[in-house]
């Protein structure tokens, strides 16, 4: 009884093993075609620059611009309080906004503005006063919109080294101590921060004289950014 | 003018000087008030080295744009009775040829890196443009105020 079901059984999946081969083939292809293998190709998503913005203190909104063009040129335009940084691209043909001033801020009466970039273009510097007794500088870089608020005493035409490292200002003042050329540069190591530093024939030279209280971290003031 | 290096030393007075460049180790400068060259300042000697441009009598030299690797200069110049123009001046014949006879809406104008353009930024009624000088073509056009594109005013 046993061995006559097992018959059974192997004829109905021989049976249903038939079956499934005509159907497929029916359903699967056409009379006369053969499937042709289908591949797809799909396309990676090449980076895209995503602009970003920055609001920096006084009302200054920054930037990024992304990869810098071959032939390019940094002018600052506008009126008073909606002074632009634009980014002219030369081989592009267009015009690309790296900074705006959203606005007077603090620094309303006897307002400059005033620019100083590296050759490559990768650091840019404004530097802005009025008639308050502190000016800011504001670093930016405008590939990535990264931007430093910096307050520092009054002074005028910046003018940043070649390597971005050192900015020398001019200080315009009755007290011969202040009056004449000065230099910001970056302190890193163990005390990092900013100094700025006077550069005077008429003194020994850098006789370790800083402004404000004395200590290179008071010599200026790094505004957080909002 | 006096040439103060970063260690905290000065040369002498050298002169009236307003305005001023480097090329190299040499320092162009020169009066944008009164008639006069464009001097030079050797810093690796210290030393004054002539004139890079010996500017006609009565010539007010406003801006000086040195050509890169090349001794030649772009002045804009004026005088009492003519208008600001530029001149572009060839330092091994000493001649000037003027290439922008108008430059009173010229807001600045610089060299490309490859020395091959001479741009000059112009300012119109609130649109602004920057154009090569010496093949006269416009590069791009732009708005003083509020927007980019223009149209502008």
């Amino acid at each position: 009884m046993q061995r006559s079901i097992n018959i059974v059984l192997v004829v109905l999946v021989a049976v249903a093993a038939v079956f499934a081969f005509f159907v497929s083939r029916e359903s699967l292809a056409l009379p006369g075609e053969t499937p042709a293998p289908t591949f797809t190709f799909q396309a990676r998503p090449s980076p895209t620059f995503v602009p970003v913005s920055t609001l920096a203190p006084d009302a200054l909104r920054v930037f990024s611009v992304g990869p810098l063009p071959a032939d390019f040129r940094f002018v600052t335009i506008g009126d008073a309080g909606d002074e632009r940084l634009l980014l002219i691209d030369l081989s592009g043909k267009k015009v690309a906004l790296v900074a705006h001033f959203e606005g007077n801020g603090s620094f309303t009466e006897a307002r400059v503005v005033e620019t100083t970039s590296v050759a490559s273009g990768e650091t840019v510097v404004i530097h802005i006063r009025s008639d308050r007794p502190t000016a800011r500088l504001y670093v930016i870089h405008p590939v990535t919109g990264e931007v430093r608020s910096l307050t520092i005493p009054r002074s005028e035409q910046p003018r940043l080294s070649p390597d971005g490292a050192t900015l020398a200002v001019t200080r315009n003042s009755q007290d011969p101590d202040v009056n004449g050329l000065w230099l910001l540069t970056r302190v890193t190591g163990s005390v990092a921060g900013w100094s700025l530093t006077p550069v005077d024939a008429r003194r020994e030279c850098c006789s370790g004289r800083r402004m404000g209280s004395g200590s290179p971290r008071s010599s200026t003031l790094e505004d957080r950014l909002s | 003018m006096i040439v103060v290096d970063t260690a905290g030393g000065a040369t002498p007075l050298l002169g009236r000087a307003d305005d001023a460049r480097w090329r190299g180790t040499e320092l162009l400068h020169w009066s944008n008030v009164v008639p006069g060259p464009v001097d030079v300042f050797d810093a690796a000697t210290a030393t004054p080295s002539g004139a890079a441009y010996p500017s006609p009598a009565g010539v007010v030299v406003d801006r000086v744009e040195v050509k890169p690797r090349s001794m030649d200069l772009a002045v804009r110049e004026h005088t009492a009775t003519t208008l600001p123009r530029i001149v572009l001046y060839d330092a091994v014949t000493g001649t000037s040829t003027v290439k922008f006879p108008d430059a009173q809406l010229v807001l600045g104008f610089w060299w490309s890196s490859d020395a091959t353009r001479l741009y000059a930024w112009t300012i119109d009624n609130g649109t602004t443009t920057v154009r090569d000088v010496l093949s006269n073509e416009t590069a791009v056009t732009f708005c003083f105020r509020v927007k980019i594109d223009p149209p502008c005013p």
